[in-house]
């Protein structure tokens, strides 16, 4: 590199160190030498070569590859699992319940699974079920729906009684139903309370009364 | 002479010209194998390899142009050399034996020379601290600030100055001392 070619980072070091024109000079010379280093053209590698003419990098397409492996495995995960709670739309449901079915290792329903007496089938159907109940059976289950209400309010009360205030309704319908079988309450409050089901503030009321009567 | 690198090469490396790449290329690569060499790496083609690499990929993220991509260059280029430096440290492990160490028939400057030809300026260099040939290396071949140079070498202006001072001074000393016998 002849001196007119110094790179400007070379003028600045000498303008730095403050030394006589001569004393510039002579390093000047040196870092010449020192920018001739600079010199040999390395032959690419392949994969640089490969970059070099434009190409997207390996590891680039690794990455996106293993991204989307990721994202559809995460896709199916979801989509599976919504399935596999009853989540979905009836078309889509039966979708999911069709690709899912040689995959996924826990059996995906169709559409309007049949309710068993098992407790997750029986939730979202569970809400018309009290209103018909108790105005025709107040105690012996003729038909398959009261004694699925049976079921689901004896172990209630025995096990998980105080840990499910989340359900005002059903806790305080609990309640009065193992109330009933042992105080002397008149029938027509019962039926009156269970119609009045939906609403959690009409149950204190209820209690009210009992607590004068 | 290698070509030099301009903005105009750079912004058409962003845009994934191969002309343009190659310029690149053939700009910045002989100075980063220069510089590997100088420091003592002992795979520079294959870690000049391994900064285009990681340089190519990254040009669309690339702000400030020419010298821009430059600094970066070289600021992978001195990492990966610092990574060959421990690798080299780790590999040192074993329990040491006089009769195998053939590092003491090696001096920095033999070494140089033995690795990349006798040249008058590779002895000239060997003479040289480790940081204060950093310092020189890293500001004639990548043509960089002493701002730069101190971010790339995790240290103050103030000290890199200082790095290049004596490193200046002791080029000049021993290129005087070279000179006199002649």
């Amino acid at each position: 590199m002849n001196d007119n070619e110094s790179p400007s980072a070379t003028e600045d070091m000498l303008a730095d160190l403050g030394v006589s024109s001569t004393e510039a000079a002579a390093l000047r010379a040196i870092l010449g030498e020192v920018a001739g280093m600079a010199h040999e053209v390395p032959e690419p590698s392949d994969e640089v070569r490969a970059l070099l003419g434009g190409a997207i990098p390996l590891r680039s397409r690794r990455r996106m590859g293993a991204v989307a492996a990721v994202v559809g495995a995460l896709a199916l995960g979801g989509a599976s699992a919504a399935a596999a709670a009853n989540q979905l739309p009836g078309p889509v449901q039966e979708v999911v319940a069709n690709a899912t079915g040689g995959v996924v290792p826990h059996p995906v329903k169709p559409t309007n699974p049949p309710s068993d007496a098992t407790g997750h089938a029986n939730k979202p159907t569970a809400p018309p079920t009290p209103k018909t109940v108790p105005t025709k059976t107040p105690k012996p289950a003729n038909t398959t729906a009261p004694g699925q209400l049976q079921k689901q309010t004896k172990p209630d009360p025995t096990a998980p009684g105080p840990a499910r205030p989340a359900d005002p309704g059903s806790h305080g319908r609990e309640h009065h139903e193992s109330g009933l079988d042992g105080a002397d309450v008149p029938k027509p409050e019962k039926p009156q309370h269970l119609d009045d089901d939906d609403g959690a503030g009409d149950s204190k009321p209820a209690d009210g009364k009992r607590k004068k009567a | 002479m290698t070509p030099a690198l301009t903005d105009e090469v750079v912004e058409g490396a962003r845009e994934s010209e191969p002309s343009a790449l190659t310029a690149l290329y053939k700009a910045l690569a002989p100075a980063i194998l220069a510089y590997l060499r100088g420091r003592g790496s002992r795979d520079a083609e294959g870690l000049t390899q391994e900064v285009f690499l990681q340089l190519l990929p990254r040009l669309r993220t690339i702000t400030g142009g020419a010298a821009g991509v430059r600094a970066l260059a070289f600021t992978i280029a001195h990492s990966r050399l610092i990574d060959e430096f421990r690798r080299r440290n780790r590999s040192t492990e074993l329990p040491y034996e006089a009769e195998l160490d053939g590092r003491r028939q090696h001096s920095a400057e033999q070494e140089a020379i033995e690795q990349w030809g006798s040249s008058e300026i590779t002895a000239l260099l060997a003479h040289l601290g480790d940081e204060q040939k950093a310092v020189i290396l890293l500001r004639v071949l990548g043509d960089l600030s002493l701002e730069e140079t101190a971010r790339i070498m995790g240290k103050s202006v103030g000290a890199v100055k200082q790095l290049q001072r004596r490193g200046l001074l002791a080029l000049r000393e021993h290129a005087e001392g070279r000179g006199e016998p002649e």
